[in-house]
């Protein structure tokens, strides 16, 4: 009676694994139809740093598809995508900020606030390995979110709206404050009190995977530091700021660093302390703007 | 620890394989441990209070067994002043002191009392009621005390029911945990099917409307008189799907190991009379408050006055024994002016009925009795009593105003947390709900799908996983009787 109870358990399990599977075939299949307008061919990719600074009305030819909390290793599987289907791009502009590298960068794949949200809009578009790699990470997380990841790729076809693509988002809100400082350094250099981050191997990796996939395609890759106030800079803990100029050193072949950093703005152009505001993002997009359009 | 979570997945799993690699006489330790787990998974340092009130009573129980005359009383009362003291303290000091504090203010006179900071141990109304059943049982002589400590924690602490019922009672529950359940494969299938069922009112159905009534009731000034009704109406099924699909997964989940625990629900929303709905919705809960409260207090063997009064007090105390607040009080008290009303004005609706033949029709008394439930449950959700009212007195009074705007061709809809899409199917999801319970009055569905091919079957479950996976709402959101 067992083995027959176990049997049929099995015959269940197996067979909704099958249809799941298919169905995340016909989701790839769906993903391979997306396409960006002709005339684009400069694509803004990254976290809430260049969600928030590039706006893609001003800049010509660019779309921004930067997602807020977004790590290397969901833009690496998002610009394959995205450049597969549209040969168009010839250019990624990247958010390479002091914190990209910071292991707090792995929170984003191991805390279940961010992974709740990031997990749907992203686990469905991760190739073999990078599944794997987050697995590795957090399996429980990624069983806990499945049938969230199902429902997304559910919606995403019916509606052909895809949640892994972002956009320029931004108000004129400044909220600049002593407390929202310290809560974003500690979330991004600090484990806990006085104990510094370490650096996220994954991040590199899949840092390095950009660069490398840009230049297998023939794809001009920047790297963009986005402005952030002087008192914020100020407090970032030295190591990271040594290791990004030494990354960004050893990537200068493949990957051009604009470092905007101190990019002068007034405070009432920061909607924090490392993110402009509407008011700063179409000073700073101008900037951009002219630096690669015009040197085109 | 929630039963639409993956902690509790894993948890279900790995208690029930155990419990049926290990030797009969050893379950009841094992059992006894998971509860205490699953509890603990909440808030850890409640289970003290647990312990408390399973002390008490089972040292009551048997003093109470060996005691004879007023001393068998002495102990029934001590036992229960430990168990409304726990109740009174956790559940209800706050409200008490608070209106305390009301009145007092009226007389330009201050409260000393200070207010507790405390949490309500989750379930706290559902174990104390099953504890106290005991102690009356046996006080009764319907039910000899239980010598064995661990057998009686387990009564009271058995996971599956232990924070949202059904509210045994012992002569049912206790000596199933001294009998023998070998694995039978029609009965696991049997409660694992019930348990899918009840998770799917629960995270397909419940959680969805729950976005809807969320919005709506915690901010009601802001949205029309459509959107209060759809609220509300979905409000009905919510609580509803939510519940039962909790019931359901504990029954289930019991019979899966062989234990047989009341059904609590049977179509309440299928009564053609508020007193058919009170023997449709909640019977573990309203079988005690008979048994308990009802009875001795005269039930309807009293003049007719006194026993109305009966009836006003048993569903006052039924509306405070679901939270410290006006809105369950007037609840219950809601539905004692139903019930008060209906025997009052019988004989009237007997003679109409006669000369207006279409008011006896099934159909006009389910409807009748649905909206007056609808409204009374208003109460029971609003965030507060002004809340409440703000509601009641709104729900009907925008229609003419939604009127005028739609022969002038103006929306009338706003958002209400769902898509249209997701309107639409919570929609067809409740006509669903009610397509299966009038399947269900006429013929058992189970029984169908058991007299299916195998391979049917098969696929029907793959389709409920399926359907669970792609329509649930999964952000572990608790049940609402967790809170009472």
């Amino acid at each position: 009676m067992v083995a027959k109870f176990i049997k049929r358990i099995g015959i269940i399990f197996v067979v909704v694994v099958a249809i799941l599977f298919v169905f995340r075939c016909l989701y790839i299949v769906q993903l391979g139809k997306i396409r960006i307008d002709k005339k684009t061919h400069i694509l803004v990719c990254g976290d809430s740093h260049t969600q928030c600074a590039l706006n893609d009305s001003i800049m010509k030819h660019s779309l921004n598809v930067s997602n807020s909390g977004e790590v290397y290793i969901n833009t690496y599987n998002k610009i394959k995508i995205l450049k597969n289907d549209n040969p168009q791009i010839d250019t990624i502009i990247l958010a390479y900020g002091f914190h990209s590298l910071s292991g707090g960068t792995d929170n984003f794949l191991t805390k279940e606030i961010w992974t709740r949200k990031g997990f749907p809009t992203y686990v469905p578009i991760l190739d073999n390995s990078s599944l794997l790699d987050v697995l590795s990470q957090n399996t429980v997380g990624v069983i806990k979110a499945s049938p969230n990841i199902f429902q997304e790729m559910l919606n995403s076809m019916l509606d052909s709206k895809y949640s892994f693509i972002g956009y320029y988002n931004n108000t004129g809100h400044s909220l600049l404050n002593e407390h929202g400082m310290e809560i974003t350094l500690n979330r991004h250099y600090y484990k806990e009190k006085n104990v510094e981050q370490g650096f996220s191997p994954l991040a590199e990796k899949y840092l390095r995977a950009i660069v490398q996939y840009c230049n297998d395609k023939h794809v001009k890759l920047i790297l963009l530091n986005t402005p952030i106030t002087k008192e914020y800079y100020n407090r970032i803990p030295d190591k990271f700021v040594k290791h990004y100029y030494a990354i960004a050193n050893e990537l200068k072949q493949n990957a051009t660093l604009i470092d905007m950093h101190s990019f002068k703005l007034e405070n009432k152009m920061f909607g924090d302390a490392d993110h402009v505001n509407e008011y700063g993002a179409t000073v700073f997009t101008e900037k951009i703007d002219s630096l690669i359009n015009n040197s085109r | 620890m929630l039963f639409n979570s993956f902690h509790f997945l894993v948890f279900f799993i790995v208690v029930t394989t155990l419990y049926f690699s290990i030797p009969y006489n050893k379950r009841w330790i094992w059992l006894l441990a998971s509860s205490c787990y699953f509890y603990m998974a909440f808030i850890p340092i409640y289970i003290l209070i647990l312990g408390f009130t399973i002390v008490i009573d089972y040292f009551a129980g048997i003093f109470i067994e060996n005691a004879e005359g007023r001393r068998r009383k002495l102990f029934l009362v001590c036992s229960l002043v430990a168990n409304i003291g726990v109740l009174a303290v956790f559940k209800y000091y706050n409200f008490i002191n608070l209106n305390f504090t009301f009145l007092l203010h009226s007389f330009k006179l201050s409260n000393p009392l200070p207010y507790l900071t405390i949490l309500l141990p989750i379930g706290l109304s559902f174990h104390t009621f099953q504890a106290m059943s005991y102690t009356i049982e046996v006080y009764r002589g319907q039910q000899k005390a239980e010598r064995h400590f661990g057998i009686y924690s387990l009564y009271v602490m058995f996971y599956p029911q232990l924070v949202a019922g059904p509210i045994e009672r012992p002569q049912n529950l206790l000596h199933q945990f001294r009998e023998k359940y070998d694995f039978d494969y029609d009965r696991i299938t049997s409660g694992l099917r019930l348990m899918g069922w009840g998770l799917f009112k629960k995270v397909v159905i419940a959680d969805r409307l729950a976005v809807v009534t969320d919005l709506v009731y915690n901010s009601p000034q802001e949205f029309n008189s459509l959107n209060l009704i759809i609220a509300t109406v979905f409000f009905a099924f919510q609580i509803f799907c939510d519940f039962s699909g909790y019931s359901d997964m504990a029954i289930g989940a019991a019979r899966v190991m062989g234990f047989t625990l009341m059904n609590n629900f049977n179509q309440p929303y299928h009564a053609k009379s508020i007193n058919e709905f009170w023997k449709r919705w909640h019977i573990s809960l309203s079988t005690w408050f008979r048994d308990y409260l009802y009875i001795p207090l005269g039930g309807n063997r009293v003049p007719i006055p006194r026993w109305y009064l009966n009836l006003f007090i048993v569903f006052v105390v039924s509306g405070l024994w679901h939270g410290a607040n006006w809105t369950f009080i007037i609840w219950g008290a809601l539905h004692a002016f139903y019930l008060i009303g209906a025997l009052m004005t019988e004989k009237i609706r007997t003679k109409s009925s006669n000369i207006l033949p279409f008011t006896k029709s099934s159909v006009l008394s389910i409807l009748t009795t649905f909206f007056l439930v609808d409204i009374a449950w208003i109460f029971f959700r609003a965030n507060n009593l002004s809340s409440a009212l703000y509601i009641v007195k709104h729900i009907f009074s925008g229609i003419p105003d939604l009127v005028n705007k739609v022969l002038h061709h103006q929306s009338v809809f706003q958002f209400i947390g769902l898509s249209k899409r997701d309107l639409m199917l919570s929609a067809c999801l409740i006509i669903f709900l009610e397509a299966v319970h009038f399947v269900q009055r006429k013929t058992s569905i189970s029984a169908m799908v058991l007299k299916m091919p195998v391979y049917v079957r098969l696929s029907i479950y793959c389709g409920l996983i399926l359907t669970i996976l792609f329509l649930g709402f999964f952000r572990e959101k608790a049940f609402i009787y967790y809170q009472f």
